[in-house]
């Protein structure tokens, strides 16, 4: 009997050990934390942004500014100092400035002088000062009418590309037609002045511009705010230079997978935190792989319009390199991108990833294929609103004048949105893929 | 080795090679399942934690199947006459009920969670593995010796080793 | 050789019995294969029930003993020749004592006359087919005839078989200088056995006196004492003539001891074996097939004494032996004494026994009942393990295999018939209850305990396994049906797996 116990124990504990053993040989856990980032190249602003953000105003106090708060009727320009800083306060806290050639910061309540004619007392305007002493951290915004002195925007732009554009940054521009009684510096090939009263027709009400830096976000929360604070319904016109051309993210957060799909699963084993990031697995190295995705085209607001007809895709890949670092690789032409309009509804559209995995991405390697899809200059355009507010840089007699225009408007904007292109690549779709090889 | 010793190294080889067949099971059938979720918007990952539970389940079930013939052949049955002898009619029964397991589980499992989608290569797999090599093959070996040529193709086999 | 056992008359034929089963399951003390039995019987009545039934054993036995065992086994190591002719008659067939001694040749002679006196007439008139009718007188008459007694060479016809082999083989024996162990069993009451026992015994001394001087032959006999009683109907008694009647077989048995103990010279050792409680038997025969008793544990006891005879030396012989039991009703286990080999290792007469029954009942229910549907194919092998590993190309019309499924049976009936007994007398050796006989069977619950005073593991069940799992001990010297019943015997040893 005794030995029959010791055998049942024996027998027990054999079997307990193979359950163990067995238990240990399958992986318990799945997924791993991996802190995957883009590709310098790729990587696109931070999907968050902070609650708060100081909010910066520069004001242009050269006396060009001064027609605008002379009438009263029409005149949104007087309330802008309250309603400036109503908004900062809102988005976190405002600090306002003055700049003519020099920037200088304004203490306490001083910004609401910005309503009187008697500050405007600067000669030069230095925009580009106010850009450089811009923080791009901050949500930056600059009252002005557009005047550069010396006409040097191209100087502007240039900052405005390195600080904003390349750093994944946006800039707006809201336009509001304002009434006006004073008058126009250096207007023309010979930089003279022209007065000019708009009375009390909006017709004639000449704009003036905020020049809103930051993240786009907050640009266009700011942008809601203002919407939504501006009570006096003067002509506001809005211009948007940003990465995103849609409502929403144009990445995998917002992107559907749609029905085709061949050679790829979906995985999370890799545990990526950005969201728009996709990991997937290839099923078989030897046949081609199919991605289709389908999204809606809805404009971002302020977004240049395009013309679908021009659009062009890339397809970059590249390879985890053992320091950590993207390397980009070879893929012999062999990704293909096509676009086309859904027949599901008017603003939907597919766009079908297909590449030989063997060609493409690099065996035992994690590989990241970025896919974008963006308009090409031609189909990147300005609204009709800038060439509207355009007045041509050129000599004009005085009867001629008119001061419901920007001066080179249509430079200025046509500057910026190269800028924009060249440095931001908005793009309508960016696809971000992840496949772990190894 | 004397019996108990033979015993216990023959319980021991079965809960073994369930463990090892459940491994391999995972692994093959992972692979599967890369194509069997194409077109699904089920990870993979998910799948596979999924698919794990399953894997248990059903080498739990193959694992307690060996283990019964064994342990029936071992103590359970009792040679009395010339005649109660062979119990092949048990074997066969105990394979086709392990059979049987291999194709119901996955689908039950299946059916019972979304994540885990099936296709015919699982219970194939299943089948191969776990009713075939683990309960078949895994009885040419380890049977207990009144009925070592129970199992059918023991008799071919054992002859190509010489018998004893 | 070694050992020679003669068998006289119907006693003597199943003393040859008991000692065939002990021989087969080795309880002999030669060492394997080093010493021959030959064995040869002395009974006119060459039909007798007795004679037929002992000597089926025998010759099943000679048929299969050569079958590949092994070495290092107890399991028929005792090889048996035959003698040739097997029965030797000293009768010739339909004649009468006058017939025999030529009474017309003497008759109105003075001998014809002093046979006239000694013999009656109904003697001198009656056949002897079914022997000499228990009158040893007339036994001792035709010995005396047929083997030159008196004549001035009293010895043994050498000449005639079978006794021509008989001589060369005890020649051979001494001239290798090995003794010569002849060992006659027969009884002191009846016919033959009386007529047979002192004669026979006398000749042998005289064929081989220098040998027999020198110690190179020994002598030994069991005289079997009464132990049966018969009661013949007025019938049987008119329609017989003259034939043995039990009532005076203590009165013979008395007067036979009388002339072992003041006139026999001749044997050597010498073991009475009797009964004080005669077994009554049921159906009255003269002799012929008809006489037929059963088994006695006095025939046991018999060949025990034969194997006592074989172990001794002339140096440690004893001229009178004795045995006892304990208890007075029942025989045990502890009554029957232990053998000494020849190489003087103790081998228990119990286990050996055990182990050689147990080997038979397995044969009996898990082999012989399947095997012949085995080897046609009409049952499925697989169910079978043991028979796949060792039997699969047995061809089951082989002499060998016929022959010993033939003794198992005789085995079996011989087993039952010792342990049953109508005197009040048990033998608790084997249980009755654990086993049948016509046709062989067992009862599978009470295989591991059949013997008494013995716990035994081995189950069928236990049984089957080991016969499934082990191989042969001996491999090298087995094959074929004999490979399988070594496996078998060892597979009976009482141990248990676990306990190795």
């Amino acid at each position: 009997m005794e030995k029959h116990t010791k055998q049942c124990g024996r027998f027990l504990l054999a079997f307990f050990l193979c359950l163990f053993l067995g238990g240990c040989a399958l992986p318990w856990e799945n997924s791993q934390e991996m802190p995957i980032t883009m590709p310098t190249d790729m990587a696109r602003a931070e999907m968050e942004t902070p609650a708060a953000i100081p909010v910066d105003v520069y004001w242009d106090a050269t006396v060009s500014m001064q027609g605008y708060t002379t009438l009263a009727a029409g005149n949104v320009y007087r309330t802008l100092p309250d309603l400036l800083g109503d908004i900062g306060d809102s988005m976190g806290n405002v600090q306002f400035f003055r700049f003519g050639a020099e920037v200088m910061p304004l203490g306490g309540r001083e910004y609401r002088k910005f309503s009187d004619a008697s500050t405007y007392t600067e000669l030069i305007t230095a925009v580009h000062n106010a850009v450089d002493t811009a923080d791009p951290n901050h949500l930056s915004v600059i009252v002005t009418d557009l005047f550069e002195s010396d006409s040097d925007w191209s100087n502007v732009t240039k900052k405005l590309k390195d600080k904003y554009f390349a750093h994944h940054l946006s800039v707006a521009v809201i336009g509001i037609k304002n009434s006006f009684h004073g008058d126009i510096f250096d207007v023309g090939l010979n930089a003279q002045k022209y007065f000019y009263n708009s009375n009390d027709d909006p017709a004639r009400f000449r704009p003036f511009y905020l020049i809103l830096m930051g993240p786009e976000k907050k640009i266009l929360e700011f942008i809601d705010l203002w919407k939504e604070r501006q009570t006096i319904p003067n002509e506001t016109q809005y211009l948007l230079l940003t990465e995103n051309l849609t409502e929403g993210a144009n990445d995998f957060t917002q992107l559907v997978v749609s029905e085709g799909i061949q050679n790829l699963y979906s995985n999370e084993s890799l545990g990526i935190r950005d969201k728009r990031i996709k990991e997937f697995g290839i099923n078989d190295q030897s046949a081609p792989a199919v991605l289709p995705v389908r999204f809606d085209y809805q404009p971002l607001f302020g977004t240049c319009p395009l013309d679908m007809d021009h659009l062009k895709t890339a397809v970059q890949a590249f390879s985890l390199s053992e320091n950590g670092e993207w390397e980009p690789l070879d893929t012999n032409d062999d990704p293909k991108v096509e676009v086309s309009r859904s027949s599901d509804a008017p603003d939907s559209w597919n766009v079908t990833l297909t590449f030989q995995p063997e060609q493409t991405i690099k065996p035992d390697a994690m590989n990241f294929i970025h896919v974008s899809v963006f308009p090409d200059a031609k189909g990147y355009r300005l609204p009709d609103w800038v060439r509207a507010w355009n007045m041509p840089n050129v000599d004009v007699a005085p009867d001629q004048f008119d001061g419901s225009k920007t001066v080179n408007l249509l430079h200025v904007m046509e500057s910026l949105k190269s800028t924009a292109l060249a440095a931001s690549h908005p793009a309508l779709v960016n696809m971000n893929i992840i496949i772990d090889e190894r | 080795m004397n019996r108990s010793t033979r015993t216990i190294a023959q319980i021991l080889g079965i809960l073994l090679l369930t463990a090892v067949l459940s491994l391999f099971a995972y692994y093959i059938g992972s692979s599967f399942g890369k194509s069997i979720i194409i077109g699904t918007p089920i990870a993979f990952n998910d799948w596979q934690a999924h698919y794990k539970k399953l894997v248990y389940a059903t080498g739990a079930t193959g694992g307690t199947i060996s283990l019964l013939w064994y342990l029936l052949a071992r103590f359970g049955m009792k040679v009395h006459t010339s005649y109660d002898v062979g119990k092949r009619t048990l074997w066969g029964s105990l394979g086709g009920l392990m059979l049987i397991a291999c194709v119901a589980l996955p689908y039950a499992f299946a059916n019972a969670d979304a994540t885990l989608k099936m296709g015919a290569s699982i219970p194939l797999l299943f089948v191969a593995l776990y009713a075939v090599i683990g309960y078949w093959i895994g009885s040419l070996f380890m049977t207990p010796a009144a009925y070592k040529y129970t199992p059918l193709g023991a008799e071919k086999i054992r002859a190509s080793w010489g018998r004893k | 050789m070694g050992y020679y056992f003669i068998s006289i008359g119907g006693s003597g034929a199943k003393v040859m019995e008991s000692l065939t089963h002990l021989c087969a399951a080795g309880l002999l003390p030669n060492k394997e294969k080093q010493q021959k039995l030959y064995v040869m019987a002395i009974d006119p009545d060459i039909g007798n029930g007795n004679l037929k039934r002992s000597s089926a054993a025998l010759h099943c036995f000679t048929q299969f003993q050569d079958v590949s065992i092994g070495m290092d086994t107890p399991l028929f190591k005792t090889e048996v020749e035959l003698a040739k002719p097997f029965i030797w008659n000293p009768a010739e067939h339909d004649k009468k004592l006058d017939d025999i001694l030529s009474y017309q040749i003497y008759k109105g002679s003075p001998i014809g006359n002093l046979y006239e006196v000694l013999y009656t007439q109904e003697e001198r008139n009656t056949f002897l087919n079914e022997g000499f009718r228990g009158r040893p007188s007339i036994g001792a008459a035709v010995l005396a005839k047929k083997v030159q007694l008196g004549d001035g060479t009293d010895g043994l016809r050498v000449d005639t078989a079978p006794w021509d082999k008989f001589s060369r083989l005890v020649h051979q024996d001494a001239k290798n200088g090995q003794t010569a162990k002849i060992f006659l069993a027969g009884s002191v009451f009846g016919g033959t056995g009386a007529a047979g026992m002192p004669t026979i015994a006398h000749l042998l001394r005289h064929t081989f006196r220098n040998y027999y001087d020198e110690g190179k032959v020994m002598i030994g006999g069991a005289l079997i004492l009464p132990y049966f009683a018969f009661t013949p109907s007025l019938s049987d008694q008119e329609s017989y003539g003259i034939f043995a009647s039990s009532e005076n077989f203590l009165t013979n048995t008395k007067a036979a001891l009388k002339y072992y103990a003041l006139k026999d010279k001749d044997y050597h050792s010498l073991y009475f074996i009797g009964d004080d409680i005669l077994s009554q038997v049921p159906n009255f025969s003269i002799g012929a097939s008809t006489q037929n008793n059963d088994a006695h544990v006095v025939d046991l006891y018999g060949a025990m004494a034969a194997i006592d005879f074989y172990q001794s030396t002339p140096e440690n012989r004893k001229e009178y032996s004795y045995i006892a039991h304990a208890r007075e009703n029942t025989f045990q286990w502890t009554d029957f004494p232990d053998i000494c080999m020849d190489d003087q290792t103790q081998v228990s007469f119990k286990d050996r026994f055990i182990q050689f029954t147990r080997f038979i009942f397995s044969y009996v229910h898990l082999v012989k009942p399947v095997l012949g549907d085995l080897a046609s194919g009409k049952i499925p092998s697989y169910k079978y393990p043991w028979f796949l590993d060792y039997l699969a190309d047995l061809n089951i019309s082989d002499t060998e295999v016929r022959n010993f499924n033939e003794y198992t049976e005789t085995f079996m009936r011989w087993l039952q018939q010792i342990e049953t007994s109508e005197n009040h007398r048990t033998l608790e050796l084997i249980r009755k209850s654990s086993f049948d006989a016509n046709p062989a069977s067992i009862v599978p619950d009470q295989f591991s305990s059949c013997a008494y005073d013995e716990n035994s593991e081995v189950t069928i069940h236990e049984l089957w396994y080991r016969l499934s799992e082990r191989t042969c001990a001996d491999m090298e010297n087995t094959k074929g049906f004999g490979r399988f019943l070594r496996l078998l015997y060892d597979c009976c040893a009482k141990e248990k797996e676990d306990a190795r």
